[in-house]
This record gives C-alpha cells, structure tokens and sequence, in this order.
C-alpha cells in the first residue's frame, strides 16, 4: 500500500509554537509505503495542563499500534505512566501541582490503514474520544464521517481521554469505533475539532470543503487558509490540525 | 449569542470581589460545618478561594497566562482596595500579580486515612485578604465604585466576556444597593452585560441554597434583596450546572445562601473544558 501523507498544524491566533496543544501522528508529511499505515490527531484540552504532552503521547502511542480500541483501557495505563513519570522531576510551582493533580485531558482521533488482497484496497479501522474527526472521501462524495455527523455536536465540553485513571473511566464509556473499506484513490482526513466543525458545517450547506483543504498543500497555504476562516468567523479560534492521508 | 466571547490574553475579561467587612461580619456564620466561626473569616475565605481558583484555572505549563484582571474592593469603614502587601491600594491587578503575591498560610484539613478513620493532613493556603469586621456596610459605593472601574474597563475592552462582580456579603446594606445593583448591570460589551452574582453569608442557621430561579424559599428580606439583584445565569453556565447535577433552571440566577460559589468559576470556559474534568 502507497500512502501520501500530510500533516499540518497552527497554534490558536495569538498563541506561540510552543503552546500549540494538539499533535498528530506521524510527525512529518511523507510517502509511505507498508501493509499497515497509523494516522492519529489529538487535541490536548486548554483547561487542562500538560496537554500537550498528554496528546503527543496519545497519538505516539496510537501510530506505534500500541493503543487497541478492544484493550484500551488496559493500554492506557502504559501512556499515564509515560504522562506521570516525565513530570515527576519537576519542580513546580503550587498553582501548577495543584492543577496538575486534576490530571490532563486530551481528544483522540486514530486511523488504521490495512493492505487488502488487491493492489490499493484495503479495510480500515477507526477509534476516537472527544470531538476530532474523521472525514472518508471517495471522489466527490464524503462517505463517512466520524464520531460526530453533526457541526452542532461540537460544544466545550466534551469527554476525553485523561491522563489519570479515574476521570478517565467515563471517557472510556464513550469510546467510539468504526471500520469499513478504501480503494485507490480515497482520502482520508483527521481534523482536531475546531477545523472539524468548519468541514462538517461547509458539508451542510452542500459544500465541498475538501477542495480548498486539498490545495492548501503545504505550511504557508494552510496557514493563509485557517487565518482566513478564523478571521471571516467561521471557523473558531482555536489549535488546528490536519493529517491527510490519500491512497495512491 | 451573548456570553461567547474568547477569553484570552489578547482578550481578556474582569472579575470584581466586593467583600463586606462592616461591623456585623463579626457574629458567629450560620451555615457550614458546625463550628462557631464568624462571618469574617467565612467571607474572607470564600474570597481568598474564589481567588485561588481563578489562579489555578489560568495556570498552564508555562505559568499563569493573564486571562484575567483582578480587583478585590472590601467595604467596611472605608470603601476600597481590600489587598493587602505589595498590592495594598491596587484597583485592577493582572491574575499573574495576583498569584505572585499571595501569601501562604498553613491550614489543617481531615482527609481519609485509608483505614476507615481520618487523619489530619497540613496544607497550604493561599490568602490575600484577612478577616476584618468594622464599621457600617456601604455596599451601594462598593457596586459604585465597581461602576467606575467598569466602564473604564469597557471603554478598553469592548469585544470582552462581560466582566463578573461577585459580592460576597451578610446582606444586611446601610442604604439600598438595588439602583446601584441595576447600573452596575446595565454595564456591557459587545458581548453581553456585567454579570452580578452574590453570595450571602448568613448567621441564620439555614441550609445552603445554590442558583435558586425564586425567592420563595428564602430565609429573610436580605436573602430576597440579594436574589434580586443578581443576573440570571446565562445559558452555558445553567448547562453547566445542569450537567453538573445542580438543579438550576433558565431562570436560575447568581445567587448562594451559605454556600460557595465555586462552580461559577469552575464553568467558566476559557476554552474545552473536559465535561469529566473535576
């Protein structure tokens, strides 16, 4: 299986790099060739500290196979550890410890590719908790859309995934999955929230959204992009990430 | 929709405490945990948490990000600044400042032991205002003088979340605040009006009352004067709430009867609030 992948993200206007809070896997655009390709965004939760941190080890762990959908509350307790064990050597002040001891708080989004028996096809499999999407597009026509299908769906306060066990029971609850096929030539995208709700909404006023998401092609077009839409009001201020994935 | 407004440090929004320090704040407080404490030290504790949550809501990785400005106006025998140490006389003080110069003092809580009793456990908490009972309560000039710092922070700030006054009192004003109350709230940015929320300590021994929608059931004509004169919630706060198992209507408004009030800063969105985050 040959994938395209591409990977683009911003931090919300007026935030620098290093406060960019989503993470997306694999780390860099590239071309892939392999039987078994992993896609992942997170989105780290603003109310929450080390989110960011949290999210990156969500997706890493994702994109290495080793968060199962069948198994994932099990698989977690590895990535809170991973989360724990790399701020225990801070020093930190008490607003910060006492925030931290709420535990961080992240949306994930993953995507298994899996080669079929014929050259390009394929089945994938789909996880998600909290409000990142997943968009399936075969031509002009988006065949599926997941978890949410509705752009009023998304709201501030979804169920995520967190980095300590306890609150982390009710978002293994609400766990979704999803599974189905892919041929030559289909596209898949992963969007954190913000860029998610834009794409779903554009769907339901019988847009095609994906056209100027395809032709913003590297960094600089997806920026201009994304300070269009935020600056236009309707897309939110809020992180954005992207993982383009097509199917050669 | 009103209420939706971004907050952040290119936007920030305003939070005024108005804290009674009058001369009746030193009888004994009604509600709580059965120990005979005054009324000042319950309202300068409610103010001191109110404070450190708003703290600890704009902590991130890095630091405290200024999400907010702060001014804590205590009124008593004078009405005014109520910080203390280097921010004694400061109006409006930066959430940062805020943290930056609390002073740390250690209480002793009961926690579980593990072992079916409880032990006693030392913590820190962070205070920036002191109990103090004097003089009358002049909560109409307090709500005047929050007025006049509002406005001027509007003037700056038009786009902003509306800025939120939380008065903390035993309801019990010199002359009537109502006028003043309906001013402060007449106060909005493009995003809605000032929001007037209040807390009433009482030394009548009645249970808590959290976001009542009537004043049916309240205690005295203080209790009814202050449910009155604060803003009904708006609509994400009372989802909030809702979700939160807080039995709360669209009709609901700012207003607690010996109870905190901490879930009004908790819901606060400055941006995603996990729903399973506590």
């Amino acid at each position: 299986m040959h994938t395209t992948i591409r990977c683009l993200g911003l931090p919300k206007a007026g935030n620098s790099e290093s406060e960019y809070e989503d993470a997306h896997f694999p780390f860099e655009t590239g071309r892939v060739v392999d039987s078994v390709v992993r896609l992942a965004v997170g989105d780290g939760a603003s109310e929450s500290s080390f989110s960011n941190l949290w999210a990156r080890l969500l997706v890493h762990a994702y994109g290495e196979g080793r968060l199962d959908a069948s198994t994932l509350e099990h698989d977690l307790v590895a990535v809170q550890t991973a989360w724990r064990e790399a701020l225990s050597s801070r020093k930190l002040p008490r607003h910060a410890a006492v925030k931290m001891r709420s535990g961080a708080f992240a949306a994930l989004a993953g995507l298994t590719l899996r080669d079929g028996a014929s050259d390009g096809d394929g089945a994938w499999t789909a996880l998600a908790v909290g409000d990142s999407c997943l968009f399936h597009r075969r031509g002009e026509e988006i065949l599926y859309q997941f978890p949410l299908s509705d752009s009023r769906q998304f709201h501030h306060a979804p169920c995520l995934l967190a980095s300590l066990a306890e609150p982390c029971v009710a978002a293994l609850a609400e766990t979704q999955t999803a599974r189905g096929s892919f041929q030559k030539g289909d596209i898949f995208y992963l969007m954190t929230d913000a860029f998610a709700c834009w794409f779903l909404g554009e769907l339901e006023r019988g847009g095609s959204p994906w056209k100027l998401v395809d032709d913003a092609a590297n960094s600089a077009a997806f920026a201009d992009l994304i300070a269009d839409l935020r600056v236009t009001r309707r897309m939110k201020n809020d992180d954005v990430t992207l993982v383009r994935a097509s199917i050669d | 929709m009103p209420y939706t407004a971004e907050i952040s440090r290119s936007n920030p929004s305003c939070f005024i405490f108005l804290v009674d320090q009058s001369t009746s704040m030193e009888e004994p407080f009604g509600g709580g945990d059965g120990t005979r404490r005054t009324k000042q030290a319950g309202v300068a504790d409610a103010t001191n948490r109110l404070l450190d949550n708003l703290v600890i809501k704009c902590s991130k990785d890095e630091g405290i990000r200024d999400y907010y400005q702060v001014s804590v106006i205590g009124y008593g025998t004078r009405v005014g600044s109520a910080l203390q140490g280097s921010l004694a006389g400061r109006e409006l003080v930066p959430i940062s400042e805020i943290e930056a110069n609390s002073r740390i003092v250690q209480r002793t809580r009961e926690v579980d032991d593990g072992l079916g009793g409880l032990r006693q456990e030392r913590v820190d908490f962070p205070t920036w205002i002191d109990p103090i009972a004097s003089g009358g309560t002049p909560m109409a000039e307090a709500l005047g003088m929050a007025d006049g710092i509002l406005r001027n922070w509007i003037a700056q700030h038009p786009d902003c979340f509306p800025p939120i006054v939380i008065n903390i009192t035993d309801g019990e004003p010199n002359t009537p605040p109502e006028a003043a109350a309906e001013a402060l709230k007449s106060i909005r940015s493009s995003d809605g009006n000032v929001l007037l929320f209040n807390i009433h300590l009482s030394s009548k021994p009645f249970p808590k009352i959290e976001y009542p929608d009537t004043e049916q059931f309240l205690a005295d004509e203080y209790a009814r004067l202050l449910f009155r004169m604060s803003s009904v919630l708006p609509p994400h706060l009372v989802a909030e709430l809702k979700q939160e198992g807080y039995p709360v209507s669209d009709n609901s408004r700012g207003f607690v009867f010996n109870a905190d009030s901490i879930a009004l800063i908790k819901f606060l969105n400055i941006g995603t609030r996990p729903s399973n985050l506590r």
